[in-house]
């Protein structure tokens, strides 16, 4: 096995797979330094829970290189195509697949060999989610949170290299993602383990991981922290997917852009000449204005804050984040602008 | 498995043209004319019991509508030719009722024997497929739609042939070509009642004449018979899901009042029960009864038990064994070589057991001289006739185990034999055991593979019924009949307890 020197714990070369006529993954590079925790987001089918696949082995790429921590576990080009039970990615399900005839332990346990150490480790992993004393439990005997916490044991505890997990929340009700999430984040940082997770939920992306990468079509979009993402999406796309987005013409003068609704900075340099202004809704505000040039169409209170939409006379409906004590009725008559410490992303027209 | 038919289709063709000549006498197409007519009148015969049968056990306000409805599917432990054996033992000469009425100086009693015979044993032991089709049928109908019937004004007759027949149609139909598709491969009851069909002209033919290309040459006819049922059952049975109302409205519908017709379903219920289920098992006891009195019942029944038991728990050892590659080929790598593999599997339903034996005499004479009446041969012919039972078993099982749980071995270190073995394999054991169980116990009753490849001597439970039969030796054959509905019992005990766990 040709071993390099590589900083990356992961790292994708341009791989590409297609089903028949269908192009899953389409030319996608990615590289994740050790201890990284991204966030693999995006609409479903776009082919997220492929790419998982395709690193762990599951499926075989049409081109590029996959290498896990220095070391060659597919390429093309040479014919290597290591099986997933030599590729040192621990892999967690959607559904879990806890082995149904096997106890907490032997579920645990079964990637570790044989021996003295074996039981240690169990137990060691079953310290690390918090689930001591369950060894003897059946997969069916647990709630959903710790059926997936032994999963996530299970993942642990050979030690891989990578942790992969795909739609890992996604089988939980909604009172007890927020609270699962944070605690596997804690769990996966205290075993310092480079970990991929898959979720078309933009909240649970931005809210958990370090570096979200956004994938569209098979193509990956962007791959940034959070707020960089938020604030300084690289593709209109990825501006209307993460979080909501108005889109107004406009004009940039190098260091701000000027549209309808006012002026506003600039998050990076842009050459000057015709842009489509990307404005978040707390970029804006509203005024009680009889003369003003809109009118409120809709309403979405949410207790933090509230989503107001108005639509202009020019046709145009936007979106404006208000504070929730302010009240502004269905169809009154009221002015937009854009707030004076707004930084807005532009993309040239 | 196609080498079944490859063989006959050899010998037939070896025949030539007198196989031929053979087929067009005017004997051959009697056959064809009473096989037809003796398939089409058991399943009229079977709806017209099943049908009303279902709708008193389902629809009805008939006292004890739940005991009926377990003790009308029960008569399904009673292989047909045990029913055979129970009438010609009841009504036959040297019979039961003929002792009895001997001293009021009745000699003889009206035959038994032929199409009546057939028809009668056949009909008793193969209506409970009608019965249980329409059973479910019934079940499946949404209540709203003859609620809707009613509020238009039709009455509950109208509503009753307009609405709720039409969409009994296919479970109808399903059920009758069922035991059509039986009645055509049955042997054992055609044979004791002495019925020119078939299987029965097969077996002659094979046992009397030096040509068995003509044997070959009318089984080759019978399986394209069976073929064509099965196709026009296919058709049926796709109609069928197509007929069958959604998931949503689920209300028990409100049973029929059968006022002053009350007893007389109730009788209905109790004379098919009574006929089909009580007489059989009564005549057998009789014969018990008397055997023992004489003496002689129990001696020689073991050695025929251990031999069935001995080489059916070899045919569902092997089928065990096959079945679990085929089936996982078949669902977890459904390339079209693998569903063909898996189709062929299943040409074992489209054979009676007649046309298996024979094949295997021609194979074992011919290619195979040295496993010719041995108990391996024998042990093949029920493989070849019972492996789609445990591709079934094991498939339906494997359908269940989401291959993430391999996929999951895979990621955590093991190779896909060490994935297979320690977590698919435990996890497909159940349906490997209940599909064996069926594959042992359909094969402990099977007769026409033992009569015809069973090493010289080789007598099991089912040839010691049939021997006993034609020889009106009645009190020899209670015993062995006895333990064959027990082992009936069991098969259907195991496939009710293998839909429970699919449901």
């Amino acid at each position: 096995m040709d071993k390099m020197a590589s900083p990356y714990a992961l790292e994708c070369r341009a791989i590409s797979k297609r089903f028949g006529a269908v192009r899953a993954v389409e030319t996608l590079s990615l590289r994740l330094r050790p201890g990284a925790f991204l966030a693999l987001l995006g609409p479903s089918g776009c082919g997220k829970t492929t790419l998982l696949r395709l690193i762990a082995g599951f499926e075989m790429p049409d081109v590029g290189a996959i290498v896990v921590n220095g070391q060659a576990v597919f390429d093309a080009d040479s014919g290597l195509n290591l099986p997933p039970d030599r590729r040192r990615v621990g892999m967690v399900f959607q559904e879990y697949a806890l082995f149904p005839h096997m106890d907490v332990a032997a579920n645990v346990g079964y990637g570790l060999p044989r021996g003295n150490g074996r039981a240690r480790r169990v137990d060691e992993a079953l310290a690390l989610v918090g689930l001591e004393g369950l060894h003897r439990r059946m997969p069916h005997e647990l709630s959903g949170g710790q059926q997936q916490r032994v999963a996530l044991a299970r993942a642990l505890a050979p030690r891989p290299d990578v942790v992969l997990l795909d739609e890992p929340f996604s089988n939980l009700d909604a009172g007890l993602r927020a609270h699962v999430r944070a605690e596997v984040r804690d769990i996966l940082r205290a075993a310092r383990v480079t970990t991929v997770f898959v979720t078309h939920d933009q909240e649970e992306a931005l809210s958990l991981a370090d570096e979200v990468a956004v994938m569209m079509g098979g193509r990956l979009l962007q791959a940034a922290r959070p707020d960089a993402l938020y604030r300084q999406p690289a593709t209109r796309e990825v501006a209307a997917f993460v979080g909501e987005a108005n889109f107004l013409p406009g004009e940039a003068d190098g260091t701000r852009a000027i549209c309808a609704l006012g002026a506003a900075g600039l998050v990076a340099h842009t050459a000057p000449g015709p842009v489509e202004v990307v404005l978040r809704p707390e970029d804006l505000e509203l005024i009680a204005d009889g003369e003003g040039a809109g009118v409120v169409c809709a309403r979405e209170y949410f207790g933090h804050d509230q989503l107001v939409s108005v639509r202009l006379d020019d046709g145009a409906r936007v979106w404006v984040r208000l504070g929730p004590s302010e009240a502004f009725a269905v169809g009154a008559r009221v002015g937009v602008r854009v707030r004076e410490s707004a930084q807005v992303q532009v993309f040239p027209r | 498995m196609l080498l079944p038919v490859g063989y006959l289709a050899l010998r037939a063709v070896e025949g030539g043209a007198e196989a031929l000549e053979y087929l067009a006498r005017p004997r051959t197409l009697a056959i064809i004319a009473n096989s037809a007519v003796l398939a089409g009148s058991v399943a009229a015969a079977s709806t017209a019991i099943g049908v009303p049968l279902a709708w008193l056990t389902v629809r009805t306000d008939l006292p004890g509508r739940r005991f009926w409805g377990v003790a009308g599917a029960l008569p399904l432990v009673i292989p047909s030719y045990v029913s055979a054996f129970a009438l010609v033992a009841a009504l036959g000469p040297r019979g039961m009722v003929q002792g009895l009425l001997e001293p009021l100086g009745v000699a003889r009693l009206p035959s038994i024997y032929g199409f009546f015979g057939a028809w009668l044993a056949l009909t008793l032991s193969t209506y409970p497929y009608v019965f249980l089709s329409v059973r479910a049928g019934l079940k499946g109908i949404d209540p709203a739609l003859e609620e809707a019937s009613r509020s238009l004004g039709g009455s509950g007759w109208r509503t009753f042939w307009r609405v709720t027949l039409p969409q009994l149609r296919p479970s109808i139909v399903a059920g009758a070509l069922l035991v059509a598709l039986y009645t055509l491969s049955d042997f054992g009851a055609v044979s004791i009642m002495r019925h020119d069909v078939f299987t029965s002209a097969i077996y002659v033919q094979y046992t009397a004449s030096f040509n068995r290309g003509l044997a070959a040459a009318l089984a080759l006819v019978l399986v394209a018979l069976t073929l064509v049922v099965i196709w026009i059952e296919k058709r049926a049975e796709g109609r069928a899901r197509y007929y069958r109302c959604g998931v949503g409205a689920r209300r028990a519908p409100k049973p029929a009042r059968l006022g002053r017709w009350r007893l007389p379903a109730a009788l209905f219920c109790g004379g098919v029960t009574g006929l089909a289920l009580v007489a059989p098992l009564a005549v057998l006891a009789f014969w018990l009864a008397r055997g023992l009195a004489a003496g002689e019942v129990l001696r020689d029944v073991g050695g025929p038990a251990l031999r069935s038991i001995w080489v059916s728990g070899l045919a569902a050892g092997a089928a065990g064994l096959l079945a679990l590659p085929v089936a996982f080929l078949a669902v977890r790598y459904p390339s079209r070589l693998n569903a063909w593999l898996g189709r062929l599997t299943y040409v074992g339903y489209a054979l009676p057991g007649v046309v298996i034996a024979l094949a295997l005499v021609f194979f074992g004479v011919r290619v195979a001289p040295g496993l010719y009446q041995t108990v391996a041969m024998l042990a093949l012919a029920y493989v070849i006739r019972f492996l789609p039972q445990s591709v079934g078993s094991v498939r339906a099982s494997l359908l269940q185990v989401s291959p993430r749980l391999e996929e999951a071995a895979r990621s955590l270190g093991r190779g896909s034999l060490g994935a297979f073995v320690s977590i698919t394999a435990p996890l497909v054991r159940p349906g490997l055991v209940s599909g064996s169980a069926l594959v042992f116990l359909t094969a402990m009753k099977e007769l026409p593979p033992t009569l015809l490849l069973a090493p010289t001597g080789y007598d099991t439970l089912a040839t010691r019924i049939w021997s006993a039969t034609t020889e009106a030796f009645y009190a020899r054959g209670a015993l062995p009949a006895l333990l064959l509905v027990a082992v009936s019992a069991a098969a259907l005990g195991v496939m009710l307890a293998r839909a429970q766990d699919q449901r």
